[in-house]
């Protein structure tokens, strides 16, 4: 069998270890992830979800356990860390904050620049990964500062696609934004994964965002990995969901009201399911 | 690395010293640091250690929060010390090479330099251990109060001292993520000679200056919508202070340490170091 792209091994985490406060952010995590999956990771807050991902690109270092890359684990001697995180990209909670060039352009060039590529090499990554993103062209010189919240926003996700990693992993990209922006910037990102075929792994509270993209989910709960399955088996589930303080998208809970109240319907995730599911009851042809 | 920086930090307790007046905490460290810098025979500093020591135990704050705050002055006081070691002059030579002779007299006064710096940040740092950063600087305002008839801007010194103090933590927490996010991008920090990792810090200091100073403005704004005015006429406070019995006794005892650190002093062990 070939290697996961991403494997954890028993992967523990503990804060301030040997003190009072000493905390497991992450305990006994292991699961594997493998190429152009797209995975979505929910969890109530302090579950260890930021935790995880700053561990899968080497920024924090596991108290104990393994993570492997491509086979190779993170953390042995000679492997390179630095050389991991252009491999494994990383957009963290409101990414904006990181912009400091005075154009776009150099700043998304930024990671790029950092792999020592050559200038042609980063021109051509930055026009695709702005384009990726749907920034206009006409931003490029433009200062990172002028810009809107959303806009920001992308730019900076850009700088993270513009090291074209195996594996992108953004924590909340949409938190903040309008509900258009959301929306944008998902389907930006979704059509990304499909043409790159990279994985991409998103942290995030929206269960409607979770279920429109993800193909697997993982909920974490209080440190540890209670649910690694695709999304339909996850959101099945919506009962022991709730009990761990996580909703379900809206339309699941209505259609499992309406079985609770009788009606024989199976639990769906999407508006879209759930319209040929009613036609399905109705008896018409789909 | 960032998480060592332990100056200014408050750690919440219930101990005595948690429990006297700031103002007279304020006085008393003065006044311990005073005794300190009287101090001149090894008995001297025996007493002033032995009282560090009492003082850190009485304050119930862990011990290793006090030698982790001493961490980032572990340069300066290695230097202070060799300095010391080798420019005193002094007739009992221990060894001697090349240009550099190495004094008994040299030794003493290197160990009671280090020794001064140690308990100096070490009696500060349980001062702001023990204090909330409100009330020490409440404190500190009412304490300046006289200087105000000069026309010296005492609540705004104060207003600036809390805002900034308070800054601390939120700073270094803002700190340490952009710069998980630039290494995210591959930044590097750690190698490359010296102009090269100055170069490497603007990718850290420019958001952080944005981000400062958008917080400031966030700041100023809310406190003008609760129509804050600074110092002026008929601003109550909320928190009141009271010096009771147990604050004087204290007082009391600092000035009295000063007396006895005078008198040891005349107590001398080698000579006159």
């Amino acid at each position: 069998m070939s290697e996961a792209l991403l494997r954890a091994s028993c992967l523990t985490h503990v804060y301030s270890a040997g003190t009072p406060f000493e905390k497991a952010a992450v305990a006994d995590v292991s699961f594997e992830i493998g190429d152009n999956e797209f995975i979505g990771v929910i969890g109530h807050t302090g579950s260890g979800k930021s935790t995880l991902i700053q561990s899968l690109n080497g920024l924090l270092k596991p108290s104990s356990g393994q993570i492997f890359y491509q086979g190779q684990d993170i953390w042995k001697k000679g492997f390179s860390q630095r050389e991991l995180r252009f491999r494994v990209g990383l957009v963290f909670q409101y990414p904006e904050y990181q912009l400091f060039e005075e154009t776009v352009e150099k700043d998304i060039a930024f990671g790029p620049k950092n792999m020592g590529l050559s200038e042609e090499e980063i021109r051509q990554r930055v026009e695709e990964a702005m384009y990726f993103v749907g920034l206009p062209d006409r931003f490029r010189t433009r200062s990172p500062f002028e810009l809107s919240g959303g806009q920001k926003r992308r730019a900076a996700i850009a700088g993270i696609m513009a090291m074209r990693p195996k594996v992108l992993i953004l924590d909340e990209p949409t938190a903040g934004l309008d509900p258009r922006g959301c929306h944008e910037i998902l389907s930006r990102i979704r059509e990304y994964q499909q043409t790159e075929k990279i994985t991409v792994i998103l942290v995030s509270h929206s269960m409607e965002d979770i279920c429109a993209n993800a193909q697997k989910v993982m909920v974490l709960h209080q440190a540890h990995l209670v649910m690694f399955a695709p999304t339909e088996e996850v959101f099945a589930r919506a009962g022991e969901l709730s009990e761990m303080g996580l909703s379900v998208p809206q339309i699941t809970r209505v259609f499992l009201t309406l079985s609770q109240k009788g009606y024989d319907l199976s639990s769906v995730f999407s508006v879209a399911r759930a319209a040929d599911e009613i036609l399905r009851k109705a008896g018409r042809p789909q | 690395m960032i998480r060592d920086i332990t100056l200014g930090q408050y750690f919440p307790g219930h101990s005595l010293l948690h429990r006297l007046d700031p103002r007279a905490k304020i006085v008393m460290t003065v006044l311990y640091i005073t005794a300190l810098f009287l101090a001149s025979t090894i008995f001297s500093y025996l007493v002033m250690g032995v009282g560090t020591f009492a003082l850190i135990f009485l304050s119930g704050v862990p011990f290793r929060f006090y030698f982790k705050g001493l961490r980032p002055l572990l340069l300066i006081m290695c230097f202070t010390g060799i300095l010391n070691m080798f420019y005193t002059n002094g007739d009992r030579v221990l060894f001697s090479f090349w240009v550099f002779t190495v004094t008994l007299e040299g030794v003493i006064t290197a160990i009671f330099m280090v020794a001064r710096i140690m308990l100096m940040v070490m009696s500060m740092s349980i001062l702001t251990y023990t204090t909330s950063p409100l009330l020490l600087t409440g404190g500190l305002e009412r304490l300046l109060s006289p200087l105000k008839k000069i026309r010296f801007p005492v609540h705004e010194f104060s207003m600036m001292m809390s805002t900034a103090l308070r800054f601390i933590p939120t700073l270094l927490d803002e700190t340490e993520k952009i710069m998980n996010a630039q290494k995210a991008r591959g930044a590097d920090f750690q190698s490359g000679n010296l102009f090269r990792r100055a170069k490497a810090m603007l990718p850290i200091l420019i958001p952080l200056f944005v981000s400062a100073f958008q917080r400031a403005e966030e700041l100023a704004v809310a406190m003008e919508c609760r129509c804050y005015t600074g110092d002026s006429k008929g601003r109550t406070r909320y928190v009141r202070y009271q010096m009771e019995a147990r604050d004087y006794v204290a007082l009391v005892c600092c000035a009295a340490l000063i007396g006895l650190i005078l008198g040891l002093n005349q107590l001398q062990l080698w000579g006159h170091v």
